[in-house]
């Protein structure tokens, strides 16, 4: 990668970062859980002690409030 | 409500009946066509942050006991959420149709370690002998799914030079004969 574009890089991960920062503890930790963890919704459910169901919720929610704030900032 | 299923496919978690569900939405539906899309760039710009920057707030630093030490006041954040949890938990199957044998359950322990090399647990289950953890991708996450019999438990992670903690999510705790700290657990044969 040239520098160039781990500048690029490097500018998009501060920009979803500062909208991560956005959100509500539960919505970023859900998908920080889901993205890095590599668990399933499965385990997700057992270690919160939540059904699986909650769980699918939960990281749609989280995701399309994510993209919400990631839309108001580019515009 | 089929919207949730574009994070059941992004994260493959779609079952045969959703998948079907799922490519008919596709076809039928441009809006949800195009959540899709959008859904998928965001998740790829997301998995290109750094994972030691995403991690919950569940760090314990191998290298850092200065953080160990204040894993009480990170513990308000991560009530609810957490990797918490991160530690044990899965019942997953029964193991034994003989019912005079001792029953156990499989449990997936799981850790934030994004500073070891190789970190390792030891416990009651493994006759305290330590066993290697192994790391989730380039995560920091350290992952390890043993057998583990019915009855209490009594377990930690060695991490650097052999420094002993306990897991950070289990919140029973007990000193051990040698000044160290193990979590305690309560393990009820699966069905």
């Amino acid at each position: 990668m040239d520098e160039e574009q781990a500048y690029i890089q490097r500018e998009d991960s501060r920009q979803i970062l500062s909208a991560l920062q956005q959100l509500d503890d539960a919505d970023r930790d859900i998908l920080a859980l889901v993205v890095s963890s590599g668990m399933t919704y499965k385990e997700i459910a057992a270690i919160r002690s939540c059904t699986e169901v909650a769980i699918k919720v939960r990281v749609h929610r989280a995701r399309q409030k994510l993209r919400q704030l990631l839309l108001e900032e580019e515009e | 409500m089929n919207n949730i299923l574009i994070s059941l496919y992004i994260d493959n978690e779609l079952n045969l009946y959703e998948k079907i569900t799922f490519v008919e939405t596709v076809h039928a539906d441009q809006a949800f066509t195009d959540e899709t899309v959008a859904l998928l760039r965001q998740e790829q710009r997301l998995r290109q942050v750094p994972s030691k920057c995403l991690a919950p707030p569940l760090t314990i630093q191998a290298t850092a006991p200065s953080q160990w030490q204040c894993l009480t006041t990170w513990l308000k954040p991560l009530v609810g959420c957490t990797v918490a949890a991160v530690a044990v938990a899965l019942m997953l199957l029964v193991l034994r149709p003989d019912t005079s044998a001792p029953r156990a359950e499989w449990h997936r322990f799981v850790v934030y370690l994004p500073e070891a090399r190789q970190p390792r647990i030891i416990g009651t289950f493994t006759d305290w002998r330590p066993v290697a953890l192994e790391p989730v991708g380039g995560s920091g996450y350290w992952t390890l799914t043993l057998e583990v019999p019915e009855g209490e438990h009594r377990y930690s992670y060695l991490v650097g030079d052999d420094r002993q903690i306990a897991d950070p999510t289990v919140a029973v705790r007990e000193q051990d004969d040698f000044g160290g700290e193990n979590s305690v657990i309560e393990v009820r044969g699966a069905i």
